[in-house]
């Protein structure tokens, strides 16, 4: 059939309006913006190729530990978020439909909320006045510091981002057939094992999706920590907002926010290879 | 391929293995199972057969261990187990859809087993090698579930099920997914596997065929109930029940007073008809019977046996090697299959014909449950 063939435009004709969308407003500014991470110049003012600005950054040891508490405050929410989330994914396998339908829509609710609103919230509960300090005063315990520190930005960073954990692994948890639990629980297998050798390595897609955007989102976030946080605990987005707009160090902010993605992509890979690999591992050894 | 099976011939003496005494499971108020008590001996092969919501399955769960009874006992190889979880019961299940780990390969699957029961690595190799050879798929350890077919898939469930050597192995439906071909040749796999192995079996069905073809004894149940728990033979030959006449597929069925003939033979009025029944019917004033649908003759000429009516052919469906006719004799339909000989074909639907059968050929049963 030569009709079979011939080469069809009409899908690229369909997806052109959201090629030239992305295009002009997402890989034209991103590209513009790694481009400027190398220039010797402000924007728009000329410049040649350098390496100077990642070579300076890369020498401050303040900008290096920036992306070094970046990199743990993302992780250990991360780690938190899936501590937290797997246990309620089991709990939603449990229940009737109903039950679950209910339960899912109150611990999703919050993402509808603005960010900004939720960290308040905490603002209200954590500060040195706040709900818990002065709970704790009035029962005659010592108030406690947790925040404008490291752990109140993971605190808040942590019910920030559950609802997207939880989410993630429910796809996988819930899919998981009941019968190969009873198949494992017949062929020997204690609850423990039903639990660590067929239901942990069936969720691991789940869970990979689920470390991935909550790794990447947190790593990028910028309001919580900025609420949150204090001048100990400042995160990457922080930093590379007051460079651009405080001290309008252009290139500067751009070799960050370059830093930045190169070291969620490189994280985001290890994570996936790493989980693939382990795969096998999870279950018999 | 024969209709029924013999029995195993050291089956029927053997101690037993599995007794139900009284198990009754119900959910929500409704009775699924109800007052159920079968004793199966070792090494045997029985079937639970009955339609669908009829408690078979709650059933083989209850025994596998997956969930509890309200009431009654259970026994394997004469110790209690109603309160042994699962794991440590003994009962290898197969599951409908069998439930294989997709993240597992072949060799893993039926490797679970002995893993979980902390067998050295190597007698677990060999035990994964001897029942992937059970079940004539030796080269495919290394492939994953989904890279199998369904009737591959079938065996490698039936070789991590017997790779423990289960004191009892469950079968649940298990070759309900799949085409009929491989079905007749899965079951009588499973018979070869049940011969080697002699491991006490336990397989619920709805399909007859595949009930009669693999059991030494079939356990008909209906509603929770236990309905007649007999051999093949006898299930179809003496179905002690209406029900159990209906689901082997008597539909032929003969109700009404026996009198004495004038010979002094038995012989039963249904509605104007005078039938012949075996001579060592009892007289009564309500007898049951039925003809089964192969030995009911017909023909387009009067024949000179007993039983014979004129009758009008309502259908005649070709299969093949047989049809199956449909006719009329007065107001009453009957059913009949036969072999597809020319004559028989040459019929046409509303031909007179007669229909025949021998009176030694009808089975009575007893009608107390609808």
């Amino acid at each position: 059939m030569p009709e079979a063939t011939k080469p069809s435009w009409t899908p690229y004709l369909f997806s052109l309006p959201a090629l030239v969308f992305l295009g002009l407003l997402f890989v034209l500014p991103v590209a513009s913006l790694v481009l400027l991470s190398f220039s010797s110049a402000k924007p728009g003012a000329g410049g040649h190729f350098t390496l100077n600005v990642y070579a300076a950054i890369l020498s401050d040891r303040y900008e290096a530990l920036m992306i070094w508490r970046t990199l743990k405050v993302s992780f250990v929410t991360t780690v938190l978020t899936l501590l937290l989330a797997f246990p309620v994914a089991l709990y939603l396998r449990q229940i009737s439909p109903k039950a679950r339908m209910l339960i899912s829509f109150v611990l999703i609710s919050p993402l509808l909320t603005s960010v900004v609103v939720r960290t308040l919230a905490w603002v209200i509960l954590l500060s040195p006045r706040g709900l818990l300090n002065t709970a704790l005063v009035s029962l005659g315990l010592d108030p406690v510091k947790l925040i404008y520190n490291e752990p109140g930005v993971i605190i808040g960073l942590t019910h920030v981002f559950f609802g997207y954990m939880v989410l993630s692994l429910m796809t996988s948890v819930l899919n998981i057939d009941e019968n190969l639990l009873l198949a494992a629980n017949n062929l020997g297998a204690s609850n423990w094992h039903v639990l660590t050798k067929v239901i942990l390595p069936l969720s691991l897609p789940g869970m990979l999706a689920g470390l991935v955007l909550v790794f990447s989102m947190c790593a990028s976030t910028y309001a919580t920590p900025r609420l949150l946080g204090g001048s100990s605990s400042k995160v990457l987005a922080m930093e590379i907002y007051d460079l651009a707009t405080g001290y309008l160090e252009w290139n500067e902010a751009a070799a960050l926010a370059t830093i930045l993605f190169v070291v969620i992509a490189l994280v985001v890979w290890a994570g996936t290879r790493l989980v693939e690999s382990g795969r096998r591992r999870v279950v018999f050894e | 391929m024969t209709s029924h099976r013999a029995e195993s011939p050291d089956a029927r003496d053997a101690p037993e293995m599995l007794a139900l005494r009284g198990i009754t499971k119900s959910f929500g108020g409704a009775v699924v199972v109800d007052g159920l008590t079968l004793s199966i001996r070792k090494g045997e092969f029985v079937s639970i057969l009955g339609p669908s919501g009829c408690g078979k399955t709650t059933t083989l769960r209850i025994v596998a261990g997956f969930m509890q009874p309200d009431r009654g006992e259970l026994l394997l190889g004469g110790e209690r187990i109603d309160n042994v979880p699962s794991h440590r019961r003994g009962a290898a299940m197969v599951f409908q859809n069998y439930a294989l780990f997709p993240h597992l390969t072949v060799f893993d699957n039926v490797a679970f087993g002995p893993r979980m029961h902390k067998v050295p690595k190597t007698a677990v190799a060999r035990k994964v090698e001897q029942a992937l050879e059970l079940v004539r798929l030796p080269q495919l350890g290394s492939r994953y579930p989904r890279q199998l077919s369904g009737g591959q898939q079938q065996r490698v469930a039936l070789a991590r099920a017997i790779a423990l050597d289960p004191k009892l192995l469950l079968l649940d439906e298990p070759l309900s997914n799949l085409d009929a071909k491989l079905r007749k040749e899965l079951r009588t796999e499973f018979l070869e596997i049940h011969r080697v192995s002699g491991i006490t079996t336990l397989f619920v069905t709805h399909d007859i065929e595949e009930a009669f073809s693999v059991s030494d004894r079939v356990a008909v149940m209906n509603q929770g109930r236990l309905e007649q728990f007999d051999t093949p033979v006898a299930i179809y030959t003496k179905p002690r029940t209406r029900f159990v006449a209906d689901f082997v597929g008597h539909a032929n069925v003969l109700e009404g007073p026996l009198a004495r003939d004038a010979n002094g033979a038995p012989s039963l009025s249904f509605h104007e008809l005078q039938v012949r029944v075996p001579a060592s019917s009892a007289v009564q004033a309500n007898g049951h019977f039925a003809v089964p649908n192969h030995l009911l003759s017909i023909s387009a000429k009067a024949m000179s046996s007993e039983n014979c009516f004129r009758a009008r052919l309502v259908s005649l469906v070709y299969l093949g090697a047989t049809v199956q006719f449909r006719v009329r004799i007065g107001e009453q339909v009957f059913n009949g299959e036969a072999h597809a000989t020319p004559d028989l074909l040459a019929l046409r639907q509303g031909d007179d014909v007669y229909v025949s059968w021998r009176s030694a050929d009808m089975i009575e049963f007893d009608a107390g449950s609808a």
